[in-house]
């Protein structure tokens, strides 16, 4: 998937895209994630921390985030605005891990392709978890 | 989004208080279940004695202070990075907080570079950071 980019709107690419894990950011989802961060909707678009928010959900299995993980860092970069009703898919990568003492440091990246196939955010996250 | 800030400038603050039923709400939609946010008999004997937010729930803060500042311009071309300092704990009073650091303009985009900080009630830093904005100016 690293060759995805915003550029690229070939079929192949859209195939590819439905190998990765999907969130669609419908009303519900979107309105539920609002309501509990005492957030309100503008432009009808998706705030973008619930992009990442439901990237960590959706890749936990596969980045091997582990359930007691904690944020000590958190980057983002939003290339498209990302209006409520559209299919997010994600694609995740343990860039770096490290262990010092008890605590072990793992560096995240997550890109965020909409249904085009087209890069709207890409995240980088760094969780510790005490062993 | 509003083209005239200038280096200095502050943001509007945003404050909230973290009862443990808001950082349960949050659980529930994220879907993060850590018993460190959620259960304060598992909390109370880890390093941290007590149920802490999500750090994402802060974010999520932080997210709304640019959103009230510069409206859907943060949600379509906005850079951000933020250390967690510190944790933030149940019935903490948390206040967001922002101020322009730089203002560039090329004639065809103006971007705001805004220097960033979350704290509690004891005025400790729990979060700092900045954020880009970059608008069209046509746009």
């Amino acid at each position: 998937m690293t060759h995805l980019s915003s550029q690229l709107y070939t079929s192949h690419v859209l195939d590819e895209l439905k190998e990765l894990q999907a969130v669609n950011f419908d009303q519900a989802l979107v309105s539920d994630y609002i309501e509990a961060v005492e957030g309100k909707l503008i432009d009808n678009l998706v705030p973008p921390e619930a992009i990442i928010c439901f990237a960590l959900k959706a890749l936990e299995g596969k980045l091997d985030i582990k359930p007691g993980m904690i944020h000590t860092s958190q980057g983002l970069e939003i290339f498209k605005p990302i209006d409520i009703g559209a299919t997010i898919y994600y694609n995740g990568q343990l860039l770096k891990k490290t262990k010092k003492l008890d605590v072990e440091t793992s560096l995240f990246k997550v890109d965020a392709f909409n249904q085009d196939g087209e890069l709207v955010l890409s995240a980088i996250s760094t969780l510790v978890s005490p062993e | 989004m509003n083209l005239d800030w200038k280096p200095g400038d502050i943001l509007p603050t945003i404050t909230k208080k973290l009862t443990q039923e808001k950082i349960t709400r949050y659980a529930q939609v994220s879907g993060d279940h850590n018993p460190i946010h959620t259960n304060e008999k598992f909390a109370r004997h880890t390093p941290f004695k007590g149920t802490i937010a999500h750090g994402m729930l802060l974010l999520a803060y932080v997210s709304q202070l640019l959103a009230e500042a510069f409206g859907a311009s943060w949600y379509s071309r906005g850079k951000l990075s933020l250390r967690f300092k510190a944790p933030a704990y149940t019935n903490d009073i948390i206040t967001i907080s922002g101020q322009i650091e730089s203002v560039e303009d090329d004639g065809y985009n103006c971007k705001l570079v805004c220097l960033l900080s979350c704290y509690n009630q004891e005025d400790k830093i729990l979060i700092n950071g900045t954020a880009e904005i970059t608008e069209p100016k046509n746009g």
